[in-house]
């Protein structure tokens, strides 16, 4: 099962999905709230969605409200990925398992995304 | 003050009425003895008149009888002159005595019966001298020798005696009286003199006192109105003076800022209020009401139009002036206010450049922060994973450099967020989001967590949380609050432990940090919460001098205050108290 990462600046999308796949996880970075829509309906798994708030074309609010309409997405849990200040109050407001707060803590997230995720493979380095 | 003369003091006033008063009462008091004193020596005259006339009616008595008895003797009718005489005289003294006693009854019964008794005696004697004429001499010698006539003139002149013995008593009695009203007179009149001559002292003294004051009072207000005249002449302020009628004179000042010039310039042309820009006459009919209604109009700023149509600012105000005459004058001063106007105008620009400067830095702060930080996501998460491969390959030259990094990265972080929390207090957007929380169990997560950092720099964490210390707070920022004060501790903790404690006061929450370190200066301790506040170099301890400013704004959002309490190396103690629930205390 993949990880999508739905985030609109390429650097942090890279970095993360790069981590989670050094981690043993498959990571999927796309650029916004449309292109995540898309991926999720390609008939491949998602365990969880990293998703940014703030994106161009659709944001983190509109996917989500899309995301609930459609039965078969709905379940995917998202963690809210944000340089807000309110980021809890943004996850609590979309019904998000949960929320990370850039800059992104690595320790904390592959805590998270422990939770929802089994490696698809060994780590390729030793913590 | 209309019972007096103007100029005249009070006390003055009073000595003259006093004065007045006792004048009255001296003179009412002698016109009273002196009546007395009259009546008395009328009394005391009347006494001897009554004296007198019991006297020459006792003597006339005396006078008929010697006549009759030389005639009685003789036959010689030139004898009876005297007789004759007092028998004419005596009816009129009879009547006298009688009326000269009519006030005193007890001396009246005695006139009356000396009246009768005389009566008696003349007829007596004119019968004799019938008999003598007619030459019945046995039976006039026999008249005689029976002594009737003898015991008529004793009874009478016992009366005489006992009349002006009476009389006498009266007399003397009269004579005291009249002796004792003249002494009060001469006492009161002598008591009274010298109490007028000291009243008259002290009005000279009291006038020679107000005199001397009114000089002084003339003297004060014409070098008052010397003053006036001088400031008036000086310029410095338009000033002009006006009536019901008009400006009666303005000073050459008011003349230039309104752009006239004196000569062939008539101020009856003008009205007080002529000179007003039209948009201001509602301020100028504000000014004439307070005139009216309290004497002074106070100072307001209004245009006033000048001879050749540009305008002026002023600051304009009014009062009555009290001249004597039936039309208030009023005297007006005008202040030029153009340059004060031009300062003003700099200053407003100059602020608002300022603060559009303030808003530009904000926005570029805010930016910077912004910009910063999402590389610095990327290159964090980059750098962790760089960290992880270097650790496992084993190399230890790699591993510190990567280490160093992780490190340099995690301090831009929170230099970018300290810029961005700066840029949100400025513009006012420092947003809390309060929930219930336990400020011991978030202390502890803390504490935890700097722990290794604090053991690294030497300093040994301990924490005193009492149990329950539950309030509305933003826990993010509250975590922040004690992350600044524990890293602040921790550059300056000199190898030495540091202590935190949390504990509640009624609706308080107490949270304190100290340290044992280098201390800070008094004069330190009010910049060390300002922005950039630093008060040691850079070079020694790292920082923007950001960290204190930032956490004392999240105190004081919370409606909380922070402290400090330090000497120079004995270490400090940061106090942070809290509502337990914003915007209560």
């Amino acid at each position: 099962m993949r990880i999508l990462v739905v985030e609109d600046d390429e650097a942090i999308a890279e970095a993360l999905a790069s981590l989670l796949e050094d981690e043993g996880y498959a990571a999927v970075p796309v650029p916004d709230g449309r292109a995540a829509l898309e991926k999720l309906r390609d008939g491949e798994k998602t365990c969880l969605i990293l998703l940014d708030m703030s994106m161009p074309v659709m944001n983190g609010w509109q996917f989500r409200e899309e995301q609930l309409k459609d039965a078969a997405l709905a379940p995917v849990p998202v963690v809210v990925c944000t340089a807000d200040h309110r980021a809890e109050e943004n996850a609590r407001s979309i019904g998000a398992a949960g929320w990370l707060r850039k800059p992104i803590d690595p320790e904390r997230l592959l805590e998270v995304v422990g939770k929802y995720c089994s490696r698809a493979s060994r780590p390729s380095s030793a913590g | 003050m209309g019972w007096r003369p103007p100029g005249m003091s009070s006390r003055l006033a009073v000595a003259i009425g006093v004065t007045f008063g006792a004048l009255l009462i001296l003179v009412s008091v002698t016109w009273l003895n002196a009546a007395q004193l009259i009546d008395e020596a009328q009394w005391v005259d009347h006494s001897k008149d009554v004296i007198g006339e019991i006297e020459g009616t006792f003597s006339a008595i005396k006078d008929a009888e010697t006549g009759q008895r030389g005639f009685l003797l003789t036959g010689e009718d030139v004898y009876l002159k005297p007789y004759q005489a007092a028998i004419a005289e005596l009816p009129r003294r009879l009547v006298r005595i009688a009326a000269l006693m009519a006030d005193n009854p007890a001396q009246l019964a005695r006139a009356d019966g000396f009246s009768r008794l005389t009566e008696e005696h003349l007829s007596q004697l004119a019968r004799s001298i019938e008999l003598a004429r007619v030459g019945r001499h046995d039976e006039v010698r026999a008249f005689l020798l029976s002594g009737g006539g003898r015991e008529t003139m004793d009874a009478l002149r016992k009366l005489d005696t006992e009349m002006k013995s009476a009389e006498r008593v009266l007399l003397a009695s009269r004579d005291r009286r009249s002796g004792k009203t003249v002494r009060t007179f001469l006492t009161t009149l002598a008591i009274g003199c010298g109490l007028l001559f000291a009243f008259l002292v002290l009005i000279w003294y009291l006038v020679r006192t107000d005199l001397a004051r009114r000089n002084r009072s003339e003297a004060a207000i014409r070098e008052r109105e010397a003053r006036i005249r001088h400031l008036i002449d000086a310029n410095l302020i338009g000033v002009l003076f006006s009536d019901d009628a008009g400006v009666t004179d303005a000073n050459e000042t008011f003349l230039s800022m309104v752009g006239i010039e004196r000569e062939g310039w008539n101020p009856r042309e003008h009205h007080l209020f002529g000179f007003t820009a039209p948009e201001f006459k509602a301020l100028d009919d504000n000014c004439e009401k307070e005139l009216r209604e309290t004497g002074t109009c106070r100072p307001y700023q209004k245009e006033l139009l000048r001879a050749d149509g540009t305008r002026v600012p002023v600051l304009f105000g009014a009062t009555n002036v009290n001249m004597g005459g039936d039309s208030p004058v009023r005297a007006s001063f005008v202040v030029d206010l153009s340059e004060l106007k031009r300062i003003e105008a700099e200053r407003d620009r100059l602020y608002e450049e300022a603060r559009d400067a303030v808003k530009a830095r904000d926005a570029f702060l805010s930016v910077a922060g912004h910009e910063i930080r999402t590389p610095l996501s990327a290159l964090n998460i980059t750098m962790y994973q760089l960290a992880r491969q270097v650790r496992a390959l084993g190399n230890e030259k790699a591993i510190d450099l990567a280490t160093r990094s992780e490190k340099q990265v995690a301090r831009l972080i929170r230099l970018a967020d300290e810029l961005l929390d700066v840029s949100r207090i400025s513009s006012g957007a420092l947003h809390l989001g309060p929930e219930e929380m336990d400020l011991g169990l978030l202390a502890r997560d803390v504490v935890e967590r700097l722990e290794e950092g604090a053991g690294r720099a030497g300093c040994k964490l301990t924490l005193h949380a009492s149990d329950g210390v539950i309030g509305f707070w933003d826990r993010l920022r509250m975590d922040q609050v004690l992350s600044n004060l524990l890293t602040n501790a921790m550059k300056f903790c000199a190898d030495s432990p540091i202590e935190v404690a949390v504990s509640s006061r009624g609706e308080t929450a107490l949270m304190t940090v100290t340290d044992h370190g280098i201390g800070i200066h008094d004069e330190d301790q009010r910049r060390i919460f300002e922005r950039f506040g630093r008060v040691v170099s850079g070079h020694t301890y790292p920082g923007m001098g950001l960290g204190l400013f930032i956490t004392r704004e999240i105190v004081e959002a919370h409606g909380g205050k922070i402290a400090v309490e330090s000497r120079p190396g004995a270490g400090a103690r940061f106090e942070v108290t809290l509502p337990r629930h914003m915007g209560r205390t």
